[in-house]
């Protein structure tokens, strides 16, 4: 029997070992594909947190995983959490296709924080040999960046290789029209040409902005006042007119020409959102 | 995403293997062709998540308070709220120290306090805080505006 005891006691243990090793592989192949289909069904929370505790265990492919967490936070409107996991799945790769969705990924956060300059930062990040769909992706987001800082030539330039790549030539001179549009009407409203001209004439910068409903009222109001000032220094005096009368004048004179700098700054803004919705109009596809 | 990583994959496999590098540009086109829906169903997502950039953030409704005035009284407050907020304020420059401003915090004291006394108490006591000298560090600052927050207790 003793002869038989160590032998057995051998077995044993290597029996143990590998049986609990397959368990620890199933054990992870389980944790991935419940954290795969949680994530279908849109359960990103708990997805997440599935996909951190494979990671946590060891399990291979981890560049992967933190894209799938990085999926998981984005689609949980978590951008700075999503941006740490592409960065994670960025510097755990080794395969380019990765890292290259990782920057994507990242870009597109900034983008949708409105955070241009760190997106093109990203961008610029960006192998030079991409695949067409990463090429469409990536120029498109430039696009919008360089949108976003009005860097209206650039972003042309931008939209117009990502048609190239999307096989819709034909929408490249409908794109050249809409931006010939946006520089026709970007120097057209000039906020601070509307506050100069609401100094000099009360109501003219809200005109400018094209808010005449806004010019008449502050044209009404500032006359009002001055007026009033006129009437009170022929009765009483110039002095008690401009003590009476001035403080109000200058809320409404200064006031007027900062809310005529801000129509034309939002008759500038309303019109690049119109624009913008055309550009997205073309890089739909029918 | 799984089309995705398949399809990068395989470009990446074409990338590194130096048998297949000779096909490479021949292969990309037919690979593109193989998943055409892919990248445009992709940018197609990216489109629906980006439409509401560059949109303008509409004003606020004050006409609420009046369709929600439960009296006369507070109907003709709400009239003459709206009427200064849009012939009087619109033109004045921003020297109201919180947010909400006095004349929103006004009106949300009259349709929500119950005791009118007490409303009317609250927005005296209000009107007199207001000021340039209003200390920053007795209130939270509201993030948007940067003013200072002062809201409607109950």
């Amino acid at each position: 029997m003793n002869l038989l005891r160590k032998p057995a006691i051998f077995c044993c243990l290597i029996i143990s070992i590998t049986s609990a090793k397959q368990l620890s592989a199933q054990h992870l192949d389980e944790v991935i594909s419940f954290a795969g289909r949680q994530f279908e069904l849109g359960n990103y929370q708990l997805s997440a947190k599935e996909y951190n505790r494979a990671v946590f265990f060891g399990a291979e492919n981890q560049d992967l995983i933190y894209l799938k967490i990085a999926q998981c936070y984005f689609n949980t409107k978590d951008y700075a959490l999503s941006n740490t996991f592409f960065d994670k799945s960025y510097f755990a790769s080794s395969s380019d296709s990765i890292k290259t969705e990782a920057v994507l990924g990242k870009a597109f956060n900034n983008i949708l924080q409105s955070r241009y300059m760190p997106a093109l930062t990203e961008l610029m990040n960006l192998d030079t040999m991409l695949s067409p769909s990463q090429e469409i992706k990536a120029n498109f987001y430039a696009g919008i960046a360089y949108f976003g800082m009005n860097e209206n030539q650039q972003a042309e330039e931008a939209f117009k290789a990502c048609l190239e790549y999307m096989g819709r030539e034909e929408k490249v001179a409908l794109m050249e029209d809409e931006f010939d549009a946006i520089r026709k009407w970007g120097g057209r409203y000039n906020p601070k040409t509307a506050w100069v001209l609401s100094l000099i004439i009360p109501g003219s910068g809200q005109l400018y902005a094209g808010e005449v409903k806004e010019a008449v009222n502050s044209m009404a109001l500032t006359g009002g006042l001055l007026y009033l000032s006129i009437l009170l220094s022929r009765r009483y005096s110039f002095f008690e007119a401009v003590l009476t009368v001035l403080p109000w004048f200058q809320r409404y004179y200064l006031g007027g020409a900062n809310k005529a700098e801000k129509y034309a700054n939002e008759a500038f803004l309303r019109e690049r959102y119109n624009s913008y919705r055309n550009i997205l109009t073309l890089m739909e596809d029918e | 995403m799984r089309k995705a990583i398949i399809t990068c994959t395989i470009i990446q496999f074409i990338k590194t293997n130096n048998l297949v590098r000779i096909f490479y540009l021949p292969i990309l086109p037919l690979l593109f062709l193989c998943f055409p829906n892919v990248a445009f169903s992709q940018l197609h997502n990216d489109i629906k998540q980006v439409e509401h950039l560059f949109k303008l953030e509409e004003d606020a409704d004050y006409s609420i308070h009046l369709k929600q005035s439960k009296n006369e009284l507070e109907a003709t407050a709400s009239l003459l709220f709206l009427f200064y907020k849009e012939f009087i304020s619109s033109q004045d420059i921003d020297a109201c120290v919180f947010y909400p401003s006095c004349s929103v915090y006004s009106m949300e004291c009259l349709s929500e306090e119950k005791n009118t006394i007490i409303a009317l108490l609250k927005i005296s006591d209000r009107l007199m805080r207001c000021h340039p000298l209003a200390s920053p560090a007795s209130y939270p600052i509201h993030k948007k505006t940067g003013k200072l927050y002062d809201p409607v207790e109950h």
